[in-house]
């Protein structure tokens, strides 16, 4: 029965919002990119951001981390504005993302690029790492600890001392998504995570969101153009056109719904 | 020292000031004035070039201003030891030369770390070409504005400044400089650092605060030119702002960039030969620097990643070799 209840809550999305749009609008020169859209993401929620190229997907997610500033409108996370914010204050509030075309840093190896996104868990102070002290030695294996469980998690051990840039594609997709975890985050925002995979690849990652989700309690808000992911994974869909909230909805529902269908597929010609 | 403990380091710096000492008291008198020069030149040219490594190879930066802090360091610990420091330490031999080098070069660096700081706060918003711009322009102010400084001698020079540089003191100075960017580098932090340079936006996304970073880099890098600037002070004896024009700032990026960015043995190898090199070729004579800058270009068409590429030297490479 309280299980029915937080199916009901989150459906209706009476749970606790973890990130809300409100009224957001955002142009570049004369260009609309976002008109009015507001959307929110349940705690522990899984929603997907869907539509057609060019509808403002990606450019939520840049207002969401801080690269742009909405020109009006309102971006709570876990209750506070966060428009505007320089973009690492927000990560660190608790939102973590992953991007479209993949942005490694390719000359570290994967495990510098887990512990680079954990600096914020060595706080030792500088002179004492100049001086390597056995504190910031101690605080350095622990750092390395952490970084080799995560990459255990993804299964990525075996390419720990590879450079980034050198990793299969889909192996890049998923250090992206461990990288943005090594940042400790609530939210976690995915930025199109099956483009480029195998079908195979496409299962794994189905997975391993899931588990994000289960295992981590994470809050997951993804962009994907993969219908399969989307349908199988999502448990609310918000479709985009041109900047503007066309949709909302179960998967199921959202799958028949004529204008999502003619968003994507154009208007249906008039029958004689 | 209590926790926490840096004893290990400690006792290894010890071990190599303790080494260094020694060298300078016996190799040094015996190996003539002319090749201690060239010593410690390459001594100097060490901790410019690794300095400038941290802020042109691990936070990738390019910064064309590095002769400026040097400059700043060099003239500020001058008219330390000029005016406060020599006439208070004069009765107290060595011990005074000691603690007077010591403290004027902490100053000059200080000097320098601030500047580094009061430029870097504006100009590392700007990225790339604008950047090294913003640098140039920086370096050539603190040059003509010491120029047109009468107290520290103008355009006539400064002249009379202790000779209390020697080679345990450049090689210290080198060794610290190199231990400090090795610790940090290595550290977490230090690769939140070469995130910035990899891609600053990820970087940002990832909670890195990257203006941050990179003014901290700056402002480190800014010390250690500042430092080396005073060694040249109290080793030359004498300061001209000829000396730190922006060509000066280029050989420091020419030692970086053939060595590899992001090398720290790269920057070593890379500031000892090219320091030697020019004194090699005098018997070319006039044909010295022509052979000099061609043998630039083919090591770096040979080789366009520098000389280690990015990588460092690792003792487990010997003993590979040693092995096999």
């Amino acid at each position: 029965m309280e299980l029915a209840i937080t199916e009901m809550a989150k459906v209706t999305g009476a749970a606790q919002r973890v990130l809300e749009f409100r009224d957001v609008s955002l142009s570049f020169g004369g260009l609309r990119a976002i008109q009015k859209v507001s959307l929110y993401v349940g705690q522990n929620e899984l929603v997907g951001l869907i539509g057609p190229n060019g509808a403002g997907k990606t450019t939520l997610f840049n207002m969401a981390t801080g690269v742009y500033c909405p020109d009006s409108g309102t971006i709570l996370f876990q209750g506070h504005n966060i428009a505007g914010m320089p973009p690492h204050r927000i990560n660190r509030l608790g939102i973590a993302r992953t991007f479209q075309n993949i942005r490694l840093w390719g000359q570290m190896t994967v495990l510098d690029n887990i512990r680079a996104a954990m600096h914020r868990r060595a706080q030792t102070p500088v002179w004492e790492i100049v001086a390597g002290s056995t504190h910031s030695a101690r605080t350095e294996t622990h750092i390395v600890e952490l970084a080799r469980e995560l990459l255990t998690y993804l299964d990525l051990t075996r390419f720990e001392h590879e450079l980034a840039r050198n990793l299969p594609y889909g192996e890049q997709r998923r250090l992206e998504i461990a990288r943005a975890l090594a940042t400790d985050p609530t939210l976690i925002l995915l930025d199109e995570p099956a483009a480029g995979m195998n079908t195979g690849e496409k299962v794994r990652l189905m997975e391993l969101i899931r588990r994000l989700q289960t295992e981590r309690h994470l809050t997951v808000l993804l962009i994907e153009h993969d219908m399969k992911v989307v349908m199988g994974i999502c448990e609310r869909v918000v479709v985009l056109d041109h900047g503007e909230k066309i949709a909302e909805g179960r998967p199921q529902v959202i799958q028949r719904d004529p204008r999502v269908i003619e968003a994507y597929l154009g208007e249906a010609p008039p029958t004689a | 020292m209590k926790s926490p403990s840096v004893r290990r380091t400690f006792l290894f710096f010890l071990l190599y000031v303790a080494l260094l000492a020694a060298l300078g008291e016996t190799v040094i008198p015996a190996i003539g004035p002319y090749y201690t020069q060239v010593l410690i030149f390459i001594g100097i040219n060490i901790t410019l070039a690794v300095s400038l490594n941290l802020i042109l190879g691990f936070a990738g930066q390019f910064s064309i201003g590095h002769a400026g802090f040097m400059a700043l360091g060099a003239y500020t610990a001058a008219a330390l030891s000029f005016y406060v420091l020599a006439p208070m330490v004069a009765q107290l031999g060595w011990i005074g030369s000691t603690g007077g080098l010591a403290l004027s070069l902490l100053g000059g660096g200080v000097a320098a770390a601030l500047a580094g700081l009061m430029v870097g706060i504006p100009t590392l918003r700007l990225r790339g070409d604008y950047l090294a711009i913003a640098t140039l322009g920086m370096g050539e102010i603190i040059r003509v504005v010491i120029l047109n400084t009468d107290f520290v001698g103008g355009a006539r020079g400064f002249t009379d400044i202790p000779r209390w540089t020697t080679f345990t003191w450049v090689f210290l100075v080198a060794g610290l400089c190199i231990l400090v960017v090795r610790n940090f580098i290595s550290s977490t932090r230090g690769r939140a650092l070469v995130a910035v340079r990899e891609d600053e936006d990820a970087a940002a996304a990832m909670g890195i605060n990257t203006t941050r970073y990179k003014v901290f880099a700056f402002v480190l890098g800014a010390f250690f030119a500042g430092v080396a600037g005073g060694l040249q002070a109290h080793y030359l004896q004498y300061l001209h702002t000829n000396s730190f024009t922006f060509l000066r700032s280029i050989e420091i990026i020419v030692f970086v960039i053939l060595g590899g960015g992001g090398s720290i043995t790269g920057s070593v190898i890379a500031a000892t030969v090219l320091t030697i090199l020019p004194e090699a070729l005098r018997v070319a004579q006039s044909w010295r620097m022509v052979i000099y800058s061609a043998l630039l270009v083919v090591m770096m068409l040979t080789r366009p990643q520098g000389l280690m590429g990015g990588r460092e030297f690792q003792w487990s490479w010997l003993l590979l070799k040693w092995r096999k």
